[in-house]
């Protein structure tokens, strides 16, 4: 039998006589700043490499696809745990950064492979406008990059919206392995909470934290989804 | 008629199109286009499906990039490649190289296509350069109605209209608005001006197309079946707008298959098959006494 009102008040005390809240506070802020500052990354670096795939083909633009490829095949191709590591035990002292501190670290690494994710989805989306809107453009006299950002970019994000709150999603939730390099997030504060052997409550509370969490990105999404959906009748 | 004709010679040139090339792969769509088309023309281009004939208008604002040929916008170059013509024969005369016939005239031949070659090449690469750096104001000058209509969603029918003005000419707001807002009045949609292009019929689609390509003032402006994707009924209120348009003497070019609006509003008619016109003339000799035997079949099938 599980003594729920024993494991109950024990977590109350550990949270809040003993100040575990602080910890957890710092781990959602920390979770936050690497969820979103990677989301942002992501979708610039998504936004750029799917773009880079589909310029006019010429000698320059086909190099230029291939990286984006070989890119997108990199990051796509091994899991976001081991990116972290190589990132931080491989890659960091090649470069000799001794000053960038583990979030900074992560929120870059989240950023990077998000942006392989996102290029897919974006390429999804420009692919998905009409072909007929970019002849239209040029027509009136738009250069290539004019007729990109004014015409087929604000369609192509509207239609991968749904896509791109998934990859939101996604990120928030993966945020949970960021431990592995040391950065104090959701996941690693609710685990420092579980000092007396008490991992039911705590688990349970982190699940739901990010199950709220994930809710109100959710509703974030919805609103912006209706916002865009204006134009169609 | 001849009035007419007298007249057509007078007006001074603003498309010369010579001996227009275009060849998908191995697909050659256009295969030496000419023809003038002068200040004021209205141009009906008629002919069956798959002979070119949207190929050859979408080439004239580069939408398509012609494989060889020359295209003059008001006296300047918008392309010209004849230097291609000379590569093949260079590439004709190594073929006899290979199979040991490559004797001393053909050497000589090949030395004389080559110096002809490089000379071509210099003068055409410094065309090409100021044609391509020009080509999106040249397009600025020609404006485009496509059958699909082409309407960006995400934005108002006054915000479709103002965005190339005010983006493009740095038209203030203000006047682009009022701009826009007369044009619609004309064509009787300016209650139409703050919805989005979802909730429009097709033929009020088309019409607001139409403004929009105006709306930039172009010199011409190019029709490629502009009533080919429209409900029968609606095909009536397009065409008066394109009637009234060429009565306040725009350029047109149209590419249709509406024989009631070539009749009579055109100024002259071509008819293209295979790539190339097989003729062109005014509207009355064109219906009336056709000479060639493609467009006899063709006229006999549709009237």
């Amino acid at each position: 039998m599980i003594n729920w009102n024993y494991l109950w008040e024990s977590f109350v005390n550990q949270m809040f006589r003993y100040g575990g809240y602080k910890t957890v506070l710092e781990g959602l802020q920390n979770t936050l700043i690497i969820a979103l500052g990677g989301f942002v990354i992501g979708l610039i670096l998504g936004i750029i490499l799917a773009v880079m795939q589909l310029l006019p083909q010429n000698k320059v633009t086909t190099l230029l696809k291939n990286i984006s490829k070989l890119y997108v095949g990199l990051f796509r191709g091994t899991p976001l745990v081991v990116q972290l590591l190589v990132g931080w035990y491989v890659i960091k002292p090649i470069l000799g950064i001794t000053q960038a501190s583990a979030l900074l670290w992560g929120l870059v690494i989240f950023g990077l492979n998000s942006g392989a994710y996102m290029s897919e989805i974006i390429r999804g989306g420009i692919l998905s406008v009409d072909k007929g809107q970019m002849e239209a453009g040029r027509s009136l006299g738009f250069n290539y990059t004019q007729t990109m950002l004014k015409i087929i970019m604000p369609q192509a994000i509207k239609n991968c919206l749904p896509s791109i709150g998934n990859e939101l999603i996604a990120i928030v939730k993966e945020t949970s392995v960021a431990g592995f390099v040391s950065v104090t997030d959701l996941q690693v504060a609710f685990k420092l909470q579980n000092t007396v052997y008490n991992p039911i409550i705590c688990y349970l509370a982190l699940a739901i934290v990010y199950i709220v969490l994930v809710l109100v990105f959710t509703l974030l999404i919805k609103f912006m989804e209706k916002r865009l959906a204006k134009n169609e009748r | 008629m001849n009035d007419k004709k007298m007249e057509n010679e007078k007006r001074e040139t603003l498309i010369s199109v010579k001996n227009l090339h275009k060849s998908f792969g191995k697909l050659n769509v256009l295969q030496g286009v000419n023809v003038e088309i002068r200040k004021g023309d209205v141009v009906a281009v008629i002919g069956p499906s798959g002979c070119g004939k949207s190929t050859f208008l979408r080439c004239l604002n580069l939408l398509e990039m012609p494989t060889a040929g020359e295209i003059l916008l008001d006296g300047e170059y918008v392309f010209k490649n004849e230097r291609i013509y000379l590569k093949q024969k260079m590439k004709e005369l190594q073929v006899l190289k290979k199979y040991g016939q490559f004797d001393e005239t053909a050497a000589a031949e090949y030395e004389k296509t080559e110096a002809e070659y490089n000379a071509l090449r210099e003068s055409e690469k410094q065309i090409e350069k100021t044609a391509t750096k020009q080509v999106n104001l040249h397009r600025q000058k020609i404006g485009m109605v496509f059958q699909q209509f082409n309407l960006f969603p995400h934005l108002t029918v006054l915000k479709n209209i103002t965005l190339a003005p005010m983006k493009l000419k740095n038209m203030p707001e203000k006047e682009a608005t009022e701009k826009a807002m007369a044009l619609l009045k004309k064509i009787g949609l300016e209650d139409k001006a703050n919805v989005y292009p979802a909730t429009l019929s097709g033929g009020q689609k088309q019409r607001i197309a139409i403004v929009r390509a105006l709306a930039m003032e172009p010199e011409v402006m190019l029709f490629d079946e502009p009533t080919s994707a429209l409900d029968p009924e609606m095909v009536g209120e397009v065409l008066k707008v394109m009637t009234e348009l060429a009565n306040e003497g725009m350029t047109m070019v149209v590419v249709t298959h509406e024989m009631g609006f070539a009749k009579e509003v055109a100024s002259r008619i071509i008819f293209m098959n295979e790539g190339v016109i097989k003729e062109e003339n005014s509207p009355k000799e064109f219906f009336e006494n056709p000479k060639d035997e493609r467009l006899k079949e063709f006229l006999s099938k549709i009237l």
